[in-house]
């Protein structure tokens, strides 16, 4: 019965759940990676020399860039080392969340035309392209890999131990997916259960925060999140407009009043209205709970509300930790990259368990064929067919003009074409071993053709990369043509039958 | 697909009735209760559907999270109408 649901729980949710690790995989360089990805940034000064930020000129360029529509809210954030420019993020009537970026001089770096590759990976990762709906599928699959993880160590735990480092190659392939799947899938447990717990957290939280607020507070939301200290100061617009230049002002004192907490940008909601509030966003940059927040009504300086950094609240805790294990950025670049090799071994863990039912399931003649087959293939063209789409779309930034039209959408739509032109192509009538490699063959030209447009584009190289100190630009390539190379050998051993 | 209902639907309701109860009758606070309470709701469901794949029938299951359920449900419901929610 448990191995039922563990194998059954395992299928259910394979194709959710390798989108989600490979795209999570590289979503975890959300930020990082924007200098090989905006060729610009380059160009600009080390972050060290930057002038302290000029506001109402950095307001200023926003609302130039805006002329003629209503700006209701601006979120400003600003320069780090792997992104030196001044982004901002601007909201009103016509305009959804649209972002862009000024250089050291306030020159224009980005428009909303120009989207980033690993923005798109984001989305999938978290939202799986699907807004709201894809938010709780997400958190939904997180938890049955909870289940399906509790369920395996449960049905094997009794015979795990002594057989846990064996990889019995010869014996048969089954048993060596088996055992690749048991060495791969134990070790990674505590990264699984975490990565797991956190993501199904995040997604499904606001089900049971309805659920608390229905309950304890007559359905009023805003009620429950003030008791537990998550409230957003709000206030009404007056109509009456103001402008921004005291936000100067309260920047410095802000600076001064916490010298410890590094201030890496703020928000402003109600834009130009006498009751605007901006709210700066704080690190201590130390440990897993190092976030703070405060809000302030521009216009009288009252500060509404203010969470330090240092503030050891139950809630702020929790919140802090969660989002600080999920994402790995508590570490720095080696946790990232422990992060990282975890992510693709989950991937394999995934994969492996598919191969091992599989040939449970032909051996024994249980199933449906048709089935079988379309889970063989399905998988293998959409794990392959992820991995050739998310390296096209890292080269469209390079390859597609910046004033083209529809940028943004050309990029989507070469993702998306890419990713399901090539999962339809594992039907074709080959054996699935010509298959592998003839789809690991295309990947690794995928990942040439990503490291090639980035250079041509930029003459950026890989070693113009490293001897400049540009190491964030050098090991987006670097992975690019590590990923070559395991396409090749794949592409090889499954030619040759050594898979 | 009983098993699935009572496993997975009757975990759901588990996870949202033993939250609820610690969040109203645990010592630490509202904001401690609930922190508490909102970082068990996910393993309670887990164990929940563990627990109904391991049990020997599904009666069983339906019946344990059943009664499981409506006493902490009406452990919550007597709280919050005779005390009311206190979220000091």
């Amino acid at each position: 019965m448990m191995l039922d649901l563990h194998s059954w729980l395992g299928v259910a949710v394979t194709w959710v759940l390798l989108a989600i690790f490979i795209s999570g995989a590289f979503s975890l360089f959300h930020g990082k990676t924007n200098r090989w990805e905006l060729p610009e940034l380059v160009s600009q000064p080390e972050i060290s020399t930057w002038p302290a930020p000029d506001i109402p000129q950095l307001l200023a360029n926003v609302e130039r860039e805006f002329e003629g529509r209503e700006i209701t809210r601006v979120g400003l954030f600003f320069p780090t080392e792997h992104s030196p420019r001044y982004e901002a993020h601007v909201d009103g009537p016509t305009i959804i969340d649209e972002e862009i970026a000024f250089g050291i001089h306030g020159e224009l770096l980005s428009s909303p035309q120009i989207s980033q590759p690993i923005d798109i990976l984001f989305d999938l990762h978290w939202r799986l392209l699907m807004g709201n709906f894809g938010v709780y599928l997400a958190g939904f699959a997180a938890f049955l890999m909870m289940v399906g993880i509790v369920s395996g160590v449960v049905i094997h735990w009794r015979k795990l131990w002594p057989n846990l480092f064996f990889l019995r190659e010869a014996k048969s392939p089954r048993r060596y997916w088996l055992d690749v799947h048991n060495i791969l899938g134990v070790s990674g447990i505590p990264f699984q259960l975490m990565i797991a717990f956190t993501g199904a957290f995040f997604n499904l939280l606001f089900i049971y925060q309805v659920i608390f607020g229905l309950a304890l507070f007559q359905g009023d939301q805003e009620a429950l999140l003030a008791a537990v200290g998550l409230d957003r100061p709000a206030l009404e617009m007056t109509n009456a407009s103001f402008d921004h230049a005291g936000l100067s002002d309260i920047y410095q004192q802000q600076k001064q009043a916490y010298p410890h907490e590094h201030i890496h940008g703020f928000r402003i909601s109600n834009y130009g209205d006498e009751n605007a509030i901006v709210r700066f966003f704080t690190d201590d940059t130390e440990g897993l709970h190092s976030q703070g927040s405060y809000y302030i009504h521009i216009a009288s300086g009252e500060v509404l509300k203010a969470t330090s950094s240092d503030d050891k609240s139950p809630i702020k805790a929790m919140t802090d930790t969660i989002v600080g294990l999920h994402f790995g950025n508590y570490g720095g670049a080696l946790i990232l990259a422990a992060y990282f090799v975890l992510s693709l071994a989950t991937v394999v863990v995934i994969l492996s368990g598919v191969v091992v039912w599989l040939s449970k399931n032909e051996k024994s003649l249980r199933g449906t064929p048709w089935f079988n087959y379309l889970l063989r293939r399905t998988t293998l063209g959409f794990t392959l067919g992820l991995c050739v789409a998310s390296a096209l779309l890292m080269a469209s930034c390079h390859v597609l003009p910046l004033d083209i039209n529809n940028r943004v959408s050309i990029q989507k739509n070469v993702f998306l074409v890419s990713w399901l032109a090539l999962t339809f192509t594992a039907y074709l009538p080959f054996g699935h071993r010509a298959l592998i490699s003839g789809l690991s063959v295309v990947a690794a030209c995928a990942c040439l053709t990503a490291v090639l447009a980035h250079g041509f584009n930029t003459q950026h190289w890989l070693w113009w990369s490293a001897t400049n100190g540009y190491w964030d630009v050098f090991w987006v390539d670097m992975t690019a043509l590590m990923f070559a190379l395991v396409f090749v050998l794949l592409a090889k051993n499954m030619w040759f039958k050594r898979v | 697909m009983n098993r699935i209902m009572a496993a997975f639907l009757g975990g759901f309701v588990l996870s949202v009735a033993l939250p609820l109860f610690m969040a109203l009758f645990l010592p630490f606070g509202f904001q401690g209760n609930i922190v508490a309470a909102i970082l068990l709701a996910l393993p309670v469901w887990t164990t929940a559907v563990i627990w109904g794949y391991t049990a020997a029938s599904v009666a069983k299951v339906w019946l344990g999270l059943g009664v499981s359920c409506t006493v902490l449900f009406a452990a919550s419901v007597a709280k919050i109408f005779v005390f009311g929610v206190s979220v000091v």
